[in-house]
């Protein structure tokens, strides 16, 4: 075959990648070139993304800390990316996970990371929005009890998901197929302020010639997504003020704080019939 | 190994103080993925090596380096994560209770913090590398992942297009065809391989290139969706090629767009459209027209035909055909049919004409009739002629004639089914005068066969619902007008034909095989009455029934019998069963059924006895007990030969068999039979059929 004209999805080194410039605006050298210059051209309508970035991983540590603390024991993070720096399962590394993305790149790097540790950490390549693909593939089901509670990470993730895919509704076919006593944890980046700001974003996205798009979410809406799970303390809010622990917890600018929206919510467990 | 540090609480306090402000600008420029705490401790570890190294000269640059690898460690891989821990430490150094006892202190912090950024350095060009150099690996990995995906697909794809049976091309956006099956070949009748180069548009049939040229354009200018529409191809050979087209976009990131072409090969389903649709009008193992085509052929011909001379309708049936298929097999059946076939339509080659197979052996010739037309005796003639040349199957010599009913010149507006109807009954009547007949319609004759053949097919449903009754016909003494016994007669009450008469109740119940069951339920009926008159009249009055020779057969006749005599505690002597004289003179089954009811006590009789020489040599030998005469020898003949009858029944009664007469109408005949020695009769002289009631 010497006409390889054309590549996968997401393996063509010239399309900037969303996985590799979130890891290089968390600082990483997981990128290309094409990655930078979208990382740059963000940081240049929005001086201040590296802290959205930095403050949404940190409520991933924080989040995760806190499943394991309330008796999680599996994790689906949907959305994974190239899980670098305080992922998932070096959080939680005696709980078993399964990172999920569709970007080719982003899996095989994610498999070149977790070698070795295949027995509690598996990276599938699938497309989020498939939920009855993801929960079937045998290396998810072949890990995962989904009769006991999982913990579903969609961490910056639905916000690339217009509503013409029907974000809600997926988020539901997940629910609906996990054991109650599951948590979900959703961070969505949103307009509600710098409104300006953030529509230049999008533009400076689009104008990358990346494949994915921001779809901004308000937080009722993004409240809505947690339909059928009840929502842990403090409910949707900012990103930084999701129970923050330290320093590295915020920001300084009450705007970077609340860049993301962010909740967790857990799956009732069955009451029985109401008397 | 560095010195160990003063044991001040003051400086461990202002340490503490270090790491803590350390972990707060560090944590909110750079992510580290530790908790507060934990970042704050690891920081405490770094500054309290950081003041070791400043106070043991020696230890100053490893200690510097150790930490700036560290800090890259913990993810603080930012300039400003950098920038904000350098002024932070090396403020924090100077100013360190404890340190400054350290000789040139700044001078030490100086080299400490160098080496700290050169650590710094030295631990993020490796970070990097490792990290661009897994990534590398990982795009490699992903390529070669997509190339093994794409080979496989390429496989499956060449697996496909070469074993498929749908023509596959992909095409530019010119139509140029770029890449061709075998299938496609085939269909359009090249050798493989001659396609490329040609464009689509030069296989599609002249008419059809501006539609597919339409639907190409569509595609090429951003449709998603694939297009499927019927076409046609021209072959090499010139033939068309009827194809189901469908186009399909194929997109690409570079380069321009293609289409993929998929033809299936639709000229079988169009051949067998037109295959169905000969099926559908004609006969499978003659190729003949069938009834409908025929039908419909006739219909314009009444239209269409030359009122001077019209059309005529031959409507043939094969003379014992079943004996053909039942002595030869089926096989010669079929060879004699399309013999016939193929012989009728040689027959007609030159006229305006028609030849179908109706059903099994029956078929229909349709003649346009001209100037030249030969007539209808002419045409039968030649038809039975041309039949009963024998052919030769497998050795046997077989030929056959034809039994043909005749439509000859009928009017323009008569309906096509009337006309085949009326073909038909006329056929029917040729066929009760036997083979090889021929007649042609009649239409007086036609309504009253129609009227008798509709009556036969009505009376399963007239039995069921109570139409047919039976009635009673007293049999008399002629000596006194005594009433010896009751016949049995069957009376249809047709609700628009009124009265259907005995003898026409049983001609039709044989046409519709109604005889056996029809005739079982008669002689119960009559058995029941029979016991009934015992209890109202205070007397046996036999009941008796003719029989047809179907009844007669009847294997269960025996057994119906006993079941209806026992059913009704009658003697075997209350049941009287009459026959034709050739069944119960006769040697076979029938015979035999009478003779074990003779023996059994029932009183077998001969019906339409004629006193022939042949009857009257069995007679006498037989189980009859009596013999009856109907019409017309009703009628008294001439004296000579009334002499004679006369003397041949008086050989019946010496051999003890009764004579009685049916039919009689006057007193004439009436006291003629009692004097020619006959002692019972019956007949509307004495009364009609009627209800059980009328017997006294």
């Amino acid at each position: 075959m010497t006409d390889l004209d054309w590549l996968p999805r997401g393996t063509d080194v010239d399309v900037p990648s969303v996985a590799r410039t979130y890891d290089y605006l968390l600082g990483g050298a997981h990128n290309l070139a094409v990655d930078r210059e979208m990382g740059d051209r963000m940081l240049r309508v929005l001086p201040g993304a590296r802290h959205p970035v930095r403050l949404n991983r940190a409520f991933l540590r924080r989040a995760v800390t806190h499943l394991v603390d309330s008796g999680i024991t599996q994790f689906i993070d949907l959305g994974s990316g190239i899980p670098t720096a305080g992922n998932v399962h070096e959080v939680a590394p005696r709980a078993k996970v399964v990172h999920v993305d569709k970007d080719p790149v982003a899996v095989a790097h994610a498999r070149l990371i977790v070698a070795g540790d295949e027995r509690v950490v598996v990276v599938v390549r699938a497309d989020l929005r498939d939920p009855a693909d993801v929960l079937s593939r045998p290396e998810v089901t072949g890990l995962l009890d989904l009769d006991r509670p999982v913990a579903l990470l969609m961490l910056l993730v639905l916000h690339f998901s217009p509503d013409s895919e029907d974000p809600a509704g997926c988020v539901a076919r997940y629910r609906d197929r996990l054991a109650p006593g599951s948590c979900l944890v959703i961070s969505h980046a949103t307009a509600d302020r710098r409104v300006e700001t953030m529509r230049a974003a999008v533009t400076t996205v689009r104008r990358s010639n990346s494949r994915d798009n921001l779809v901004y979410r308000t937080r009722a809406e993004v409240t809505a997504l947690f339909d059928g799970f009840e929502l842990e303390e403090p409910g949707v809010t900012g990103c930084a003020l999701w129970r923050p622990d330290g320093a590295g917890s915020v920001a300084d600018d009450p705007d970077d704080n609340a860049q993301v929206h962010v909740g967790l919510g857990r799956k009732p467990r069955d009451r029985g019939p109401l008397t | 190994m560095t010195a160990p540090l003063p044991r001040d609480a003051d400086g461990a306090r202002a340490r503490a103080k270090l790491a803590k402000k350390w972990t707060y600008l560090l944590s909110s420029r750079a992510f580290v993925p530790l908790s507060n705490a934990e970042l704050e401790h690891h920081l405490l570890g770094l500054v309290e090596r950081l003041c070791a190294g400043v106070l043991a000269e020696p230890s100053a640059h490893r200690v510097g380096h150790e930490v700036g690898a560290a800090l890259v460690d913990l993810n603080c891989t930012a300039p400003e994560g950098l920038q904000c821990s350098v002024e932070v430490v090396s403020r924090g150094l100077l100013g360190m209770p404890g340190l400054d006892r350290a000789d040139r202190l700044r001078d030490r912090v100086v080299d400490v913090i160098a080496a700290l950024a050169a650590g710094f350095v030295e631990r993020i060009r490796v970070s990097t590398l490792e990290q661009q150099e897994q990534l590398g690996r990982s795009l490699y990995r992903a390529m070669r992942q997509a190339q093994v995906d794409l080979e496989v697909s390429d496989t499956r794809y060449a697996l496909v297009e070469g074993y498929t049976s749908t023509g596959i091309a992909t095409a530019d956006l010119a139509g140029a065809l770029l890449r061709t099956n075998t299938a496609l070949a085939r269909i359009v009748d090249h050798e493989p391989g001659a396609l490329t180069g040609r464009t689509l548009f030069d296989l599609v049939h002249p008419d059809e290139r501006d539609r597919l040229r339409a639907d190409f354009a569509q595609l090429t200018e951003g449709g998603t969706t694939s297009i499927t529409q019927p076409h046609r191809l021209v072959r090499a050979d010139g033939e068309v090629a009827w194809v189901t087209l469908t186009l399909s976009p194929l997109r690409r990131h570079e380069g321009g767009g293609q289409v993929v072409v998929l033809a299936e090969d639709a000229t079988d389903v169009n051949l067998l459209q037109g295959q169905l649709n000969h099926q559908a009008l004609h006969d499978v193992l003659t190729r003949l027209p069938n009834r409908q085509y025929f039908t419909s052929r006739l219909e314009q011909a009444l239209r269409t035909a030359d009122p001077a001379t019209g059309v005529t309708v031959f409507h043939l049936d094969l003379d014992g055909f079943s004996l053909v298929t039942g002595g030869l097999g089926r096989q010669v059946g079929d060879r004699l049919l399309k013999v016939v076939g193929s012989r009728l339509e040689g027959l007609v080659a030159d006229e305006d004409a028609m030849v179908a197979r109706f059903g099994s052996d029956e078929f229909a010739i349709l003649v346009e009739n001209t100037e030249t037309t030969p007539d209808v005796v002419t045409m039968v003639r030649r038809i039975n002629d041309e039949l009963s040349v024998p052919f030769d199957a497998d050795g046997d010599r077989v030929a056959c004639s034809a039994t043909i009913g005749v439509v000859h010149r009928p009017p323009r507006d008569a309906s096509p089914t009337e006309l085949l109807d009326s073909a038909d009954l006329t056929l029917r009547r040729a066929k009760g005068n036997g083979r090889r007949q021929w007649e042609l319609a009649d239409p007086t004759r036609d309504a009253l066969d129609r009227r008798l053949f509709s009556m036969a097919a009505t009376m399963p449903g007239a039995w069921r619902s109570g139409e047919l009754r039976v009635q009673y016909r007293p049999l008399v003494a002629l000596a006194d007008r005594r009433v010896v016994a009751a016949e049995v007669a069957l009376r249809w009450e047709h609700p628009k034909l009124g009265a259907v008469p005995h003898e026409q109740c049983l001609a039709l119940a044989e046409d519709t095989g109604l005889a056996a069951p029809l005739g079982t339920w008669a002689l119960r009926v009559a058995c029941a009455q029979a016991r009934a008159w015992r209890r109202e009249l205070g007397r046996d009055v036999p009941v008796r029934l003719s029989l047809t020779g179907t009844q007669a057969a009847d294997p269960d006749l025996v057994a119906a019998v006993r079941e209806a005599l026992a059913e009704n505690g009658l003697p075997a002597g209350s049941l009287r069963l009459g026959a034709p004289a050739d069944v119960v003179l006769g040697e076979d089954e029938p015979a035999d059924n009478l003779r074990v009811l003779a023996e059994s006590g029932v009183g077998v009789e001969v019906d339409g006895f004629t006193a022939a020489p042949a009857e009257l040599a069995r007679v006498t030998g037989s189980a009859a007990r009596a013999v009856r005469v109907c019409r017309p020898l009703t009628e008294p003949p001439a004296p000579p030969v009334a002499r004679a009858l006369v003397n041949l029944l008086a050989v019946v009664r010496e051999a003890g068999v009764e004579v009685s007469v049916a039919e009689v109408t006057t007193p004439e005949q009436a006291r003629w039979w009692r004097e020619a020695g006959a002692a019972t009769a019956s007949g509307p002289l004495f009364a009609p059929a009627g209800p059980p009631g009328d017997i006294r």
